[in-house]
């Protein structure tokens, strides 16, 4: 009952003598930094600037990391037209025809379970056939032409060969790709930015312990009429790093609060001449918030015991 | 007898000002890395595209691997002035195992079509030598290309021919990118001018960056940048100067602790003045001590931090494979010691006022 008494009498003096602006000065930097630098707009938002977001690519990949992939593998094999031979890469999707196709936007009326796409120019010098031979592993198979493309590989879609698949080719969004760049992107910038306010709330370890002690040094006079009023050393210190501790916590949940409402209002302001995403509050603004009020609790004591022996 | 009292002052409370000393250094090395981080930023694309100097011509967009400029139509602009050397470079994004590269182009008729120049970390990473062939895809046009690792490249850019790039990009023959254009002073300004740019509206030293963005359809207008990562974030709407006052802000922000270290320096020194007070030495001789204290504080820290920024690289940003690392320039430093110089003795001064009176 006693600690409650004097750590009450210890806090309104502090809030009388204002003594909460040293404090307020010291802690200002570190917690409004924390919540403008961790607040920027989630950066894969900004994939509507994207043209044609939606619209798939196919993607070759040694694992299968989507809903949306085929098994393939990329061979060595011989077109055969009209006698005529021709040597080139094929890339052999095991998927049906159709579906691949349509997704991919190279054809609209395909309706065959199987067939194949090729460069123009390779179409061109073939003369134009409607139906090719492709050899591929000693086996001969006819596929109908499916679609033109301007790559410098043959595309051969079935899901009837029988032929090792080590790859597979998977239909992705375009957007998929910025929002994971821009994402990678601002995940480093995150960490870089959290590492740096880390370092700043160390360094401003020791300012927090000088304004500690200015507030300590203005009590000093409440302090020694309480001990001559009986209270114990040992109570009073316990008090004075409790009025510390909790001046600590309000000044950071005011600055915190502030800080949030500067974001905001700055961010709505801006958004009329910007086009810009609105802010994200992330969860390790807490963390860091946590942080800073250990710190508190950690200079408190030695601030104490520095003035009060 | 000042030094006199600055050296027995700093005998005396040599604890205090090291440890102020330490502090200092320290916010202003973080401010300084804030700062150059941000300011790397915006030499971003120089430094991915190894361009350092000339005159860039590139078209609006949100950056090199969108933007596009017509060979024909510079050259038409241009056609008439002599003693210039032009480089034309298409880029394009290009997906190889689920990761992002890119893909510039090189003028080279000896090389095969389907010939990629890799960088040897990159290689590495994906495990692929000399002779080896990669399937690469396309953004823009949905397409797997199959691609020759004929050699390495010493950037973070890949190379290919520039028909590959061409096909892969999927836009006609004709269109790069940008174009890097050198020469003396004088045919750089003649360059700027047959652009429609009064060339008096641009330094013609270092990196000058004009862009081209098309008003209707056969009319374009030229803008003139200093960077040309600056050249391409104002078409998300961001002036550079919105940007650097952002940085000022932090970098100042992140130093105001010094106030309270220079109120502390004070109430630390005090008991060493009032000694001097009672030894006959004028006020304004200990304010001058206290002055001269603060500078060489401050002077010694900045060094410190000079020498932290120089050998902790902690901090760094890492876009499209390429590290950024802080990039602090002669100016910036004299804005964080100036101000670091500023809010101390102005701590000081409170300090003085409060405490020593």
């Amino acid at each position: 009952m006693q600690f409650l008494i004097v750590t009450r009498t210890l806090l309104l003096s502090a809030i009388r003598k204002r003594l909460y602006t040293t404090l307020l000065a010291s802690l200002l930097a570190p917690i409004l930094l924390l919540i403008v630098l961790l607040s920027i707009p989630d950066l894969s938002s900004l994939n509507y600037m994207f043209i044609d977001a939606n619209r798939p690519i196919l993607v070759v990949s040694s694992v299968k990391n989507s809903e949306n992939c085929y098994l393939a593998t990329l061979l060595e094999g011989s077109l055969i037209v009209d006698n005529s031979s021709l040597k080139t890469s094929i890339l052999i999707i095991s998927a049906k025809a159709l579906r691949v196709l349509r997704e991919l936007g190279l054809t609209k009326q395909y309706n065959y379970t199987s067939g194949v796409v090729l460069s123009g120019d390779l179409y061109e010098a073939l003369k134009k056939p409607r139906v090719i031979t492709v050899l591929v592993n000693q086996d001969i198979h006819n596929y109908t032409i499916a679609g033109l493309w301007g790559s410098n590989i043959v595309l051969l879609i079935d899901d009837s060969l029988e032929i090792q698949l080590d790859k597979y080719v998977c239909l992705k969004p375009r957007g998929e790709f910025l929002s994971n760049l821009l994402g990678i992107f601002e995940n480093d910038l995150l960490n870089t930015a959290v590492l740096w306010i880390f370092i700043l709330s160390l360094i401003y370890m020791p300012i927090v312990y000088i304004a500690q002690r200015r507030v300590i040094e203005a009590l000093k006079v409440d302090v020694n009429v309480l001990v001559e009023c009986g209270v114990s050393i040992r109570r009073v210190l316990l008090s004075i790093v409790s009025v510390l501790v909790v001046l600590h916590v309000i000044i950071v949940l005011y600055i915190s609060a502030l800080g949030v409402v500067l974001v905001y209002t700055g961010w709505s302001l801006l958004s009329y001449i910007l086009p810009l995403p609105m802010p994200t509050l992330r969860a390790i603004i807490i963390q860091l918030l946590l942080f800073e009020i250990l710190l508190g609790f950690l200079t408190a004591y030695p601030a104490c015991r520095g003035v009060i022996e | 007898m000042i030094m006199t009292i600055l050296r027995r002052t700093i005998i005396t409370r040599s604890h205090s000002i090291v440890y102020s000393i330490l502090i200092l250094a320290l916010l202003s090395w973080l401010s300084l890395t804030a700062l150059g981080l941000i300011n790397s930023l915006f030499w971003l694309y120089e430094g991915f595209l190894g361009v350092n100097e000339g005159l860039v011509i590139s078209a609006r967009g949100f950056s090199p691997l969108t933007a596009l400029i017509s060979r024909s139509e510079i050259e038409q602009k241009i056609s008439s002035i002599s003693n210039i050397t032009i480089e034309y470079y298409l880029v394009t994004p290009i997906l190889i195992n689920n990761r992002v590269f890119v893909l510039r182009s090189i003028n080279s008729s000896n090389l095969s079509i389907n010939c990629l120049f890799i960088s040897e970390n990159i290689a590495r990473e994906l495990g692929v030598r000399v002779g080896d062939r990669l399937l690469a895809s396309s953004i823009f046009t949905s397409e797997i290309y199959e691609l020759e690792v004929c050699g390495y490249t010493n950037g973070y850019v890949f190379e290919a021919p520039y028909d590959l790039v061409l096909k892969i990009r999927g836009v006609s023959p004709g269109y790069y990118s940008y174009a890097i254009i050198r020469g003396p002073s004088e045919a750089l300004s003649s360059v700027i001018k047959s652009l429609g740019v009064r060339p008096e509206e641009s330094r013609l030293t270092g990196l000058i960056v004009a862009v081209f963005s098309r008003i209707s359809s056969n009319e374009t207008r030229v803008v003139l940048h200093r960077a040309i990562t600056e050249a391409y974030i104002t078409s998300f709407g961001l002036q550079r100067d919105y940007i650097v006052y952002f940085a000022y802000t932090i970098a100042v922000a992140s130093i105001l602790g010094s106030l309270i270290v220079g109120l502390d320096i004070v109430r630390r020194v005090k008991s060493v003045f009032k000694v001097f007070r009672l030894l006959g030495v004028s006020k304004r001789t200990i304010m001058i001590v206290l002055i001269l204290l603060s500078v060489l504080t401050v002077f010694t820290a900045s060094i410190l931090a000079l020498l932290l920024h120089r050998y902790v690289g902690v901090f760094t940003l890492s876009v499209f494979n390429y590290t950024l690392k802080p990039r602090v320039e002669g100016e910036l430093v004299l804005v964080v010691f100036s101000v670091l110089l500023i809010l101390y003795i102005l701590g000081l001064l409170i300090g003085v006022i409060r405490e020593v009176e």
